[in-house]
């Protein structure tokens, strides 16, 4: 085996990720639910958040604030925000009851979590970057509770600059890389069986 | 914008109180409509195709 670092993550990657696992064909019975379809419903979401997102970033506010295609574009990304998280949401709730975390899937679990919060702070900011009254009353009355939490500073919720920044670079950047490798870890676990799902090798053991 | 949804939209929200909790009835309307698209995911059987195969798991 060659010593090359691509050659061994090419094989650590084969080992762990198979092409078969990563883009599969069929699923296990149990995943024909309703319930299973949020996640990707979510990621649906995501990826009209992101590409009305880079819509309103070339053309700028004096366009989604004025002309009919902008506001058309403008409400696509809200609504599609909304619509994100409602998805999110029920897929959370429908892992928690399913104690998705396991068959040694508390990592996926963790990147979820971490993927939710860092989507509230995208949000957050995106509420914060409107360029209208709304945007503006916001920040004035969020920059209290930051100050009284010793980050306004660091975190100036009034520096519309520094809150677009995040919340078109930084932020999704964030988000993005956690739901790569969340999806990436579902692919390589498989979905999360239901509880009372036996396991072959048991169903196997008592016959 | 005119008609029943700019009056709809066109006032402040109406709040609900219990003590310290307070929500405003749009926002316990979506969390309602939330919990009820998860009750029907969960209770409504998946339309299943004729020809579907099995897959045991691995």
């Amino acid at each position: 085996m060659s010593e090359m670092w691509t050659a061994k993550l090419r094989n650590k990657w084969q080992k762990n990720l198979p092409i078969e696992k990563l883009l599969p064909d069929d699923q296990p019975a149990y995943v024909v639910s309703w319930i299973y379809l949020f996640g990707v419903l979510t990621l649906s979401a995501l990826a009209v958040i992101i590409a009305t997102g880079v819509v309103l970033a070339f053309e700028g506010p004096a366009w989604y604030h004025v002309s009919h295609a902008g506001k058309f574009f403008n409400s696509l990304h809200f609504w599609s925000v909304q619509l994100f998280f409602v998805f999110m949401v029920i897929h959370l709730w429908g892992k928690f009851w399913m104690a998705a975390w396991r068959g040694n899937r508390t990592a996926t679990w963790m990147t979820g979590a971490v993927a939710f919060v860092a989507s509230i702070a995208t949000a957050f900011t995106g509420y914060l970057v409107q360029t209208t009254f709304d945007s503006q009353w916001i920040s004035f009355e969020a920059k209290d509770g930051f100050n009284s939490m010793g980050v306004g500073a660091w975190f100036t919720v009034t520096n519309l600059g520094q809150m677009l920044l995040l919340h078109v670079a930084f932020l999704p950047l964030i988000l993005g890389v956690i739901t790569v490798v969340h999806v990436l870890m579902v692919r390589k676990r498989g979905v999360v069986p239901p509880i009372d799902e036996v396991p072959n090798f048991l169903v196997e053991v008592k016959s | 914008m005119t008609g029943w949804f700019s009056d709809f939209m066109n006032h402040h929200a109406t709040y609900l109180k219990w003590g310290w909790i307070q929500i405003s009835i749009s926002n316990l309307l979506v969390i309602l409509l939330m919990l009820t698209i998860f009750t029907l995911a969960v209770v409504i059987p998946f339309p299943s195709q004729k020809n579907e195969k099995k897959v045991d798991r691995k």
